[in-house]
């Protein structure tokens, strides 16, 4: 069932002199299955959004409905918190037990299941994010390198096996190779378990490559909810708020200032590839 | 979490704040000794009163003072109830004077006699107890008014300032002032490890609230152990970034922000001393033992 949001809105110690809207009036709905990228500058509201969804900002104002369950009443937390998993910015801090094992098993334990249940569930989830369960499982996570250690805490949210997975900016302080492998193994979580995605971040690249749905925030509001392609159709709006645009659309853009013909809307290195690709191979012939 | 008053820096434009650190620092410690000698409710009506004076040129919401009285509640109301019911049992006439009437009544409320448990709950009993009170909530107040209006930066720079002296007995004064100011600097910052801390836990389902007390505090460690983690990361970080920049102590450095005392601070601190003085003058009856002149004693 999709996540329903309407008309919610959040202020932070309210009456107050350090009173703060993080949130105004914002409405939206996520289809199953999709991949909702959130982008926004710092402040903008993109964490206090997703803490909403799973009941760690209480809600104050407007309505949520995820999967059925409605946040505005009285609702089971341990219901919510298995279908909603959020993967925190730099999740590698959280670790905490003695072994790589437990500290995924946390989780799953906690949600009441089975020895066998939890067990199967970490060795398949440890399998997923490429940990590899027999040599890591008795491990303490604090000797795992950086990328095994965010490796082992996604593990520890995906073997709660949530129908939404939420990321706040997962490629955080990681090198491209290991922003690469992470992208990509949120990508094969999907297919495998076909989960909602809900991806904070503040890199166009990695949104256009990877989304299906984009939620610009900007000072709280929801400024854009739209497809990639159709939002780039707003690039000066997006560059007024501070944001940087994705590199494909700006070199597409240096391009076509030189006087070279490129179609608008490019987002996507591939696409940038094939359509000076077929300039090329046009002007030869 | 977030609701800790003490130690709480208000930001506000206002004569407190901008007054120097080390004034408020020795006006706070005037005041603190002034309450203990303090002993009639005349002078606690007048002392509260100069109180909220201060409060109102601070600019500081009232409320925000009450607050940091919350965490004492429990202490305040312990040692009220001790007063109550075990100031020992005399039986004697007590007064009660309001100024314009006085009543004299027996001492004793109630007693209780059975075998060697001996207690009751008498006038003198009432009477320390409200001034006790009253002097736990006055003690509090004040210094979160110094705390409210400066921020632990100042703070601690004030403290140095006025330890100089010992640094003649070899103590080691800007070493301790470097430590109080990294504690407070922190402060916030472990306050906001641990929320997330705590929310990333409780994403997985933990559960921090329910069961007793040795299953709250195993719940805990979830919490803890990260903290500690990150706290010492932290402190290797800062050590690193101190050398780098040539750290070495006290010798041979200067202050970007030299503390001066201005008009105003000489003058609240004399008014302060004149409060003092005052006080020590109604408690000891000085008046009295000095010209004769004895009215005070007829304070309430």
């Amino acid at each position: 069932m999709p996540i329903i949001i309407d008309n919610l809105s959040y202020t932070y110690s309210p009456n107050t002199a350090f009173s703060h809207d993080a949130l105004k009036n914002i409405s939206l709905t996520v289809e199953d299955g999709e991949y909702l990228g959130i982008i926004g500058h710092t402040g903008s509201g993109k964490s206090t959004f997703v803490l909403h969804l799973n009941g760690l900002i209480k809600l104050t104002s407007g309505k949520i409905v995820i999967d059925g369950i409605d946040l505005s009443k009285k609702y089971d937390y341990k219901k919510l918190r298995s279908t909603v998993g959020i993967v925190f910015q730099y999740p590698e801090y959280q670790l905490f037990d003695e072994t790589v094992e437990k500290d995924i098993g946390f989780g799953p334990k906690n949600l009441g299941l089975s020895k066998e249940e939890v067990n199967y569930r970490v060795r398949s989830a440890m399998e997923m994010v490429g940990l590899d369960y027999q040599n890591v499982k008795d491990r303490s996570p604090f000797e795992l390198s950086g990328g095994q250690k965010r490796r082992a805490a996604l593990a520890g949210v995906i073997a709660m096996h949530p129908k939404i997975l939420i990321l706040d900016e997962p490629t955080a302080g990681l090198d491209p190779k290991g922003k690469h492998s992470i992208l990509d193994l949120v990508k094969t979580i999907k297919k495998a378990s076909n989960a909602t995605i809900v991806m904070i971040s503040h890199n166009m690249d990695e949104i256009n490559e990877n989304c299906s749905r984009i939620a610009v925030l900007n000072n709280g509001q929801l400024e854009y909810y739209m497809k990639p392609d159709e939002l780039s159709k707003h690039d000066q709006e997006l560059e007024k708020m501070g944001l940087e645009l994705s590199t494909s659309a700006k070199i597409a853009r240096g391009l076509r200032n030189k006087g070279i013909n490129l179609k608008k809307g490019i987002i996507k290195q591939q696409e940038l590839v094939d359509e000076v690709l077929k300039l090329y191979k046009g002007e030869q012939n | 979490m977030r609701d800790i008053a003490l130690g709480q820096y208000y930001p506000a434009k206002s004569l407190i704040h901008r007054m120097d650190p080390r004034s408020k620092i020795i006006i706070a410690v005037m005041y603190l000794v002034a309450i203990f000698f303090i002993n009639t409710y005349t002078v606690y009506l007048i002392t509260i009163l100069l109180l909220f004076v201060v409060v109102l040129i601070s600019r500081i919401p009232i409320k925000l003072i009450l607050k940091s009285v919350k965490p004492m509640l429990f202490l305040i109301l312990f040692t009220a109830i001790i007063n109550l019911f075990f100031t020992s049992v005399q039986d004697k006439p007590f007064v009660i004077d309001l100024y314009f009437r006085q009543w004299t009544v027996n001492n004793i409320i109630f007693e209780v006699k059975w075998g060697f448990v001996h207690f009751g709950m008498t006038w003198t009993g009432v009477n320390n107890a409200i001034k006790m009170a009253l002097r736990l909530i006055l003690l509090v107040m004040g210094p979160s008014l110094l705390t409210l209006t400066t921020t632990p930066v100042t703070l601690t720079d004030g403290v140095e300032s006025l330890m100089k002296p010992l640094k003649l007995i070899r103590v080691p004064v800007h070493e301790l002032a470097l430590i109080m100011s990294i504690t407070l600097k922190f402060i916030p910052t472990i306050m906001e490890e641990t929320d997330k801390i705590m929310m990333a836990q409780r994403a997985r389902c933990a559960d921090f609230d329910s069961g007793n007390l040795f299953k709250k505090a195993k719940a805990m460690l979830p919490v803890l152990i990260p903290l500690f983690v990150s706290s010492l990361r932290r402190a290797e970080e800062l050590a690193y970034a101190m050398d780098s920049r040539c750290y070495r102590g006290s010798t041979g450095r200067t202050k970007m922000k030299i503390l001066k005392l201005r008009l105003w601070d000489y003058f609240s601190l004399l008014l302060s001393a004149v409060f003092l003085f005052l006080i020590l003058l109604i408690k000891f009856n000085w008046l009295n033992a000095w010209f004769s002149i004895d009215i005070l004693s007829h304070l309430v």
